[in-house]
């Protein structure tokens, strides 16, 4: 009996790893919330990081969004921590730790982005090119 | 040039692999202890006792302080090429505290006359820190949040004090 319940343990921890994973840095497009003019920028598309002391990823995520700002003069990159700013992270439902918003230079968000992903994912983001699922908020909403 | 701030972010995952290890081993041999009576001696509760201490040792003094941290820094890192990043030990150290009260609890629900405790509380914690080694998986990233959200930032953090919104890498507003 010992077996197969370890057994069994191994899988299912394994099944719930593989579906964690397949959740990670998948594009979510998004329209109909704007954000205010305090967590962006203005005339250019802004990353928006939200992360947390506790978030050991997103220290990974932090230089390849950075690079990205960098390389083009269209894109701006903000991190914010979710602890500090619970309002903003509760009405945006973030749960979870890096969560990256794609803000339009009108405010809009485009898409959200859960986990850690490829600079590539992010930039296709950026263009729209990739909506895997798309969320159309039921009425203008701004934060 | 300042040294980094930070760990390297691989010694948690060694500490997370040989933690999963032994606690898989504590569920394999504690599974007799469900149907059995209470016995302080038995192998697969003091494994979890001892599980259990390990975490609150990383927990309380940081998870680079733990036996694995620190068996990590002295004999593998030396080894091995520089992290392409470093992250803070907070996460990690969140994660040893969450160990710690899995599997105390599985001790004292044990001790309270729950024998399957040991098991089922060796169990949760190793799909936690087998998730961690196998997949990377963050638990600070994933719970940190929800408990803020009620006001539990273990001492870390005020929830709802904005300090700063850093744009870009070099001015902040």
């Amino acid at each position: 009996m010992e077996y197969g319940i370890v057994a069994g343990l191994l899988v299912v921890s394994t099944l719930l790893g593989l579906v964690w994973k397949s959740r990670q840095g998948r594009v979510v497009a998004q329209s109909g919330s704007t954000i205010s003019l305090d967590y962006r920028e203005t005339r250019k598309t802004t990353i928006l990081q939200f992360t947390t002391e506790m978030c050991a990823p997103c220290a990974q995520l932090k230089p390849r969004l950075e690079k990205i700002a960098n390389f083009r003069s269209d894109v701006a990159y903000r991190d914010i921590d979710a602890v500090e700013h619970l309002d903003l992270a509760n009405r945006l439902s973030i749960r979870s730790t890096p969560t990256t918003l794609i803000v339009s230079p009108d405010g809009e968000i485009r898409a959200r982005i859960n986990g850690i992903a490829t600079a590539e994912t992010f930039i296709n983001a950026i263009e729209g090119t990739i909506p895997t699922r798309s969320v159309t908020a039921t009425e203008e909403t701004v934060i | 040039m300042s040294k980094p701030t930070g760990i390297d972010p691989r010694g948690p995952r060694f500490g997370a692999t040989i933690t999963a290890v032994l606690l898989l081993v504590d569920v394999f041999i504690s599974i007799p202890l469900a149907t059995a009576p209470i016995n302080v001696e038995a192998p697969g509760y003091v494994l979890l006792v001892v599980l259990s201490g390990i975490f609150l040792w990383g927990a309380v003094g940081g998870v680079q302080q733990s036996p694995y941290g620190l068996f990590f820094a002295k004999f593998i890192r030396p080894r091995l090429k520089a992290p392409e990043f470093v992250e803070s030990p907070a996460g990690p150290t969140f994660s040893q505290a969450v160990g710690f009260l899995v599997t105390i609890t599985g001790v004292v629900l044990y001790l309270a006359g729950i024998p399957a405790a040991v098991p089922v509380a060796a169990a949760i914690a190793f799909v936690a820190a087998f998730l961690n080694s196998a997949f990377g998986f963050c638990l600070g990233c994933e719970i940190y949040l929800l408990f803020a959200k009620r006001g539990i930032t273990f001492g870390l953090e005020k929830p709802g004090t904005p300090r700063t919104v850093r744009v870009g890498s070099d001015h902040n507003i």
